[in-house]
C-alpha cells in the first residue's frame, strides 16, 4: 500500500510541475495560435538561473522570481524578433522555436557547463514525512500545495476577470473581438510572457521531482507539455491540470507496476482522447 | 566562343597542375596521420562525452601532435548521444576527412550502427567504453577498448557475492541494449557464485523519475543493482536518498558518473557507500597514471574520471595500431597490427584477442565518506566467444 501511495504522490508532485508548464503553453497556442516547441526551453532557462540565484541568497523565492523574469524577457525576445512576423505561419513557426531549442541549450552548455545542476531546496523545507517503509520529501508536499493553489488562481483569472475574458474573446474569435475595439496585440505579449514566466517558476521549483535541471530539460518537458495540451484541451486552465495529473499519476503508476510501459503512457493517453475526443478533456469542439 | 573555351580548358590545366604540386595537394597532405575522435558533446551523455575528448587530447598532446615524424591531425566531431548525427559525423571523418581509425563514441546505440558502416569502408572504431556484446559479435571492424559491457558487470557479481556477502539483489536498468548487458553481466557473476536475482526492472532512457522503480525494487533483497548511465544518475541516486532506500547499491559500471570526483560533488552524500565496476580509476598504481593524472589536471584543473581515462587509452590504441602496422599500411594491415595488440595502459596490461575484445585491469570503487572512489578490488575478465556467444571468465 505505501508502494502505491508514494508512487501516486510522486506522480502528483511530477504532474503539477508539468501543469505549470502546459498551462501556459494552452494558452499560447489557444490565443496566439503560435506553436512554441521553445516553451520547454524556458523551464530550462528559469531553472539554471533560478536555482543559481536561490543557492546563492538562500532564497527559493528570489529564485523563483529570478527564473521567472529571466524566462519572460527570453520568451519577449524570440516573440518580438522572430515570432510576431510568423502569425499562422505553423510550420515556420516550429521550425524556428525548434532551432531556438538548440541554440537556447547550447548557450547555456557554454555559460553553465554539462554537468546537470541540482535542485534548491529550503532548509527549513528539506525533511520528510514517513510513508510505510519510505520517506517522502516535505519539499515535494509543497510542491504540490503549490500546484493546488495556482490552479483555482489561474482558473479565477481565466473566467472571473475582465482580462480573462479578453483572453477568451481572442480565442473564440479574434476578428469579433477586434471589430468591438479590443486591441489583442499587447495581450498577446503580455500572455507569452506570462506564460515563459510562469515555466519558469515552474523550472525552478520543479528541479527537484525532475532530479535536478539538464541540458535536455527543454525538449524532454515540450513534448510533455503537449501531451497534456491535447489531453486537457487547448486553452483551458482545469484541462492543463486534469491533464497533468492524468499524465503524472498514471506514468508513476507504469512505472511501478509494469516498468516498460511507462513511457507510452502519454503517447496512449493523447491516442485515447484524439479517438474519442478530439478537443481534449476540456477544450472546446 | 570556341576560342573562348578553349582558354578556360588551359586555364584549368594549368591550374590542376599547380595544385598537384603546391603545398596544399594531396600528395603531401597524405604525410599527415588522421585519426578520428566522436564524442558526445552534447545530448544525455554530454557531461561524459567531453571527459573522454579531454582524456584524448591529453594522448595527443603527449604524443607532441606527430607520430613517426609525421604531423598527426586529430579530428573531433559531436556525435550528439544521437545515431543519425553519429552516422553523418562518421561519414565526414571517414569520407572527406580520410581519417584512418575512428576513436568513440560512448553511446551504444551510435556504435552499433557505425559498425556496418566500418565494415564497409574497412576503418577501424576504437570504442571509449565496453563495447555492446551484438556490436562485437556482428561487426567485424569495431574494437571494444575497455571489454564488453557484460564483462564490465560480471567482475561487480562475483564481488558482491563472494566479498560483500550478498545473495540476493534486485535491479533497475536503463531500458536500452548497454544497461541491459550490463545487468545481465553483473546476473551472470552473481549467479555464478549461487546469487538470485529477485527482480528486474527497466526504465526508459533519460528518465527524470525514478520514484517509482526505486519504491518497487524489492527491498527484501540484499543490494539493489542499478545502471544509471550520464544524468540518470543524478535522479537516482538522489531519489534514492530521498526515499531513505536501505538497500545499499551495487553498480555493474558507473556510467561515467560515481567512478568520477567531479560529478560526486555535484551528488554529494548520496552516493557515498556505493560499490561500482570503473573503467578507470585515478587512483591506480598503473603504469603511466601518475603522468597522466598531472597532466590532466594540469590542463583542465580537475582529475581525471573514468571516461577521460578511457577516452585517453582508446586514443594511445589508436596511435600505437598505426605505429605497429606503418604509416603507410593497408587498413587490413591496421586491423591485423590490433588484433593481438599488447599495451601497457593506465588499464593496466591491456591486450585485444582474436574476437576484438580487450582484456584489462577492472577497477571495483567504493565511494568514501569524503567522496572519493577508492579502488576496494581489481579483476581482470577474459572475454571469448564460443558458439556466437560471448562467455566470462576470470583471470588468475
Amino acid at each position: 500500500m505505501d508502494v502505491a501511495i508514494v508512487s501516486i504522490l510522486s506522480g502528483i508532485s511530477s504532474g503539477v510541475v508539468l501543469f505549470l508548464v502546459a498551462a501556459g503553453l494552452s494558452f499560447v497556442l489557444g490565443l496566439m495560435g503560435i506553436v512554441n516547441i521553445a516553451h520547454g526551453a524556458m523551464v530550462m532557462t528559469g531553472a539554471y538561473a533560478g536555482i543559481n540565484v536561490a543557492k546563492a541568497s538562500g532564497s527559493l523565492i528570489l529564485g523563483g522570481l529570478a527564473g521567472a523574469l529571466l524566462s519572460g524577457l527570453v520568451a519577449l525576445l524570440l516573440e518580438r524578433g522572430f515570432l510576431r512576423n510568423l502569425y499562422k505561419l505553423h510550420l515556420e513557426q516550429i521550425l524556428v522555436t525548434f532551432g531556438f531549442v538548440y541554440i537556447i541549450a547550447n548557450i547555456h552548455l557554454w555559460v553553465y557547463g554539462a554537468w546537470p545542476l541540482s535542485a534548491y531546496v529550503p532548509p527549513s523545507l528539506s525533511g520528510s514525512v514517513t510513508i510505510g517503509q519510505f520517506s517522502f520529501s516535505v519539499f515535494r508536499i509543497v510542491i504540490i500545495v503549490i500546484g493546488i493553489v495556482f490552479c483555482p488562481i489561474l482558473w479565477w483569472v481565466q473566467d472571473r476577470t475582465k482580462i480573462g475574458a479578453i483572453i477568451r474573446a481572442g480565442m473564440d474569435d479574434p476578428e469579433m473581438a477586434a471589430v468591438i475595439g479590443i486591441n489583442l496585440r499587447p495581450i498577446n505579449i503580455a500572455v507569452f510572457f506570462t506564460a515563459a514566466c510562469i515555466a519558469g517558476f515552474a523550472g525552478v521549483i520543479g528541479a527537484f521531482p525532475l532530479g535536478g535541471v539538464n541540458l535536455g530539460l527543454g525538449q524532454e518537458m515540450i513534448f510533455m507539455a503537449i501531451a497534456v495540451v491535447v489531453v486537457g484541451g487547448v486553452g483551458s486552465i482545469q484541462g492543463a491540470f486534469t491533464g497533468a495529473l492524468l499524465i503524472g499519476v498514471c506514468t508513476s503508476l507504469a512505472g511501478t507496476y509494469l516498468s516498460k510501459a511507462a513511457i507510452f503512457v502519454p503517447y496512449f493517453l493523447m491516442i485515447a482522447i484524439l479517438i474519442f475526443r478530439p478537443q481534449g478533456l476540456f477544450g472546446k469542439s | 566562343m570556341k576560342g573562348f573555351v578553349r582558354k578556360q580548358v588551359v586555364v584549368f590545366a594549368v591550374l590542376v597542375l599547380a595544385l598537384s604540386v603546391s603545398p596544399f595537394s594531396s600528395a603531401q597532405a597524405a604525410d599527415a596521420i588522421k585519426i578520428g575522435g566522436l564524442f558526445e558533446l552534447t545530448g544525455f551523455l554530454a557531461p561524459i562525452g567531453k571527459d573522454a575528448r579531454q582524456g584524448a587530447m591529453v594522448a595527443i598532446e603527449q604524443a607532441g601532435g606527430t607520430l613517426m615524424g609525421r604531423p598527426l591531425e586529430f579530428i573531433t566531431e559531436d556525435s550528439a548521444t544521437d545515431v543519425p548525427t553519429s552516422m553523418d559525423k562518421m561519414r565526414k571523418l571517414v569520407e572527406v576527412n580520410k581519417v584512418r581509425i575512428i576513436v568513440g563514441p560512448i553511446f551504444g546505440g551510435s556504435q552499433d550502427a557505425m559498425g556496418g558502416y566500418a565494415d564497409k569502408m574497412r576503418v577501424p572504431v576504437i570504442t571509449i567504453p565496453s563495447g555492446q556484446n551484438s556490436n562485437i559479435l556482428k561487426n567485424k571492424w569495431t574494437f571494444s577498448a575497455a571489454g564488453t559491457d557484460e564483462s564490465n558487470g560480471y567482475p561487480m557479481g562475483v564481488y558482491a557475492a563472494e566479498k560483500l556477502g550478498y545473495k540476493t539483489a534486485t535491479t533497475i536498468g536503463s531500458d536500452f541494449e548497454a544497461g541491459h548487458e550490463f545487468i545481465r553481466g553483473f546476473a551472470l557473476g552473481f549467479e555464478s557464485k549461487g546469487g538470485k536475482i529477485l527482480q528486474q526492472q527497466w526504465y526508459p532512457p533519460g528518465t527524470t523519475n525514478m520514484i517509482p522503480y526505486l519504491v518497487a525494487a524489492k527491498n527484501k533483497a540484499d543490494c539493489l543493482v542499478t545502471w544509471w548511465p550520464g544524468r540518470d544518475a543524478f535522479a537516482g541516486f538522489k531519489q534514492y536518498q530521498e526515499l531513505n532506500i536501505k538497500m545499499p547499491i551495487v553498480q555493474p559500471e558507473d556510467g561515467g558518473i560515481t567512478g568520477n570526483p567531479v560529478a560526486n560533488k555535484h551528488l554529494g552524500n548520496a552516493v557515498v557507500g556505493a560499490h561500482s565496476t570503473v573503467l578507470y580509476s585515478y587512483l591506480a598504481k598503473t603504469t603511466g597514471n601518475k603522468e597522466f593524472v598531472a597532466a590532466y589536471k594540469k590542463k583542465y584543473g580537475v582529475l581525471p574520471s573514468p571516461l577521460a581515462g578511457a577516452g585517453y587509452v582508446s586514443t594511445q590504441i589508436a596511435m600505437e595500431a598505426i605505429k605497429k602496422a606503418g604509416p603507410d599500411s593497408s587498413q587490413k594491415e591496421l586491423k591485423k597490427a590490433l588484433i593481438g595488440l599488447k599495451m601497457d595502459t593506465i588499464h593496466g596490461p591491456l591486450n585485444f584477442n582474436q574476437w576484438r575484445i580487450a582484456t584489462y585491469t577492472t577497477p571495483i570503487v567504493k565511494i568514501s565518506p569524503e567522496l572519493v572512489p577508492e579502488i576496494v578490488a581489481q579483476y581482470r575478465v577474459i572475454s571469448e566467444v564460443v558458439n556466437g556467444k560471448i562467455k566470462y571468465s576470470l583471470e588468475d
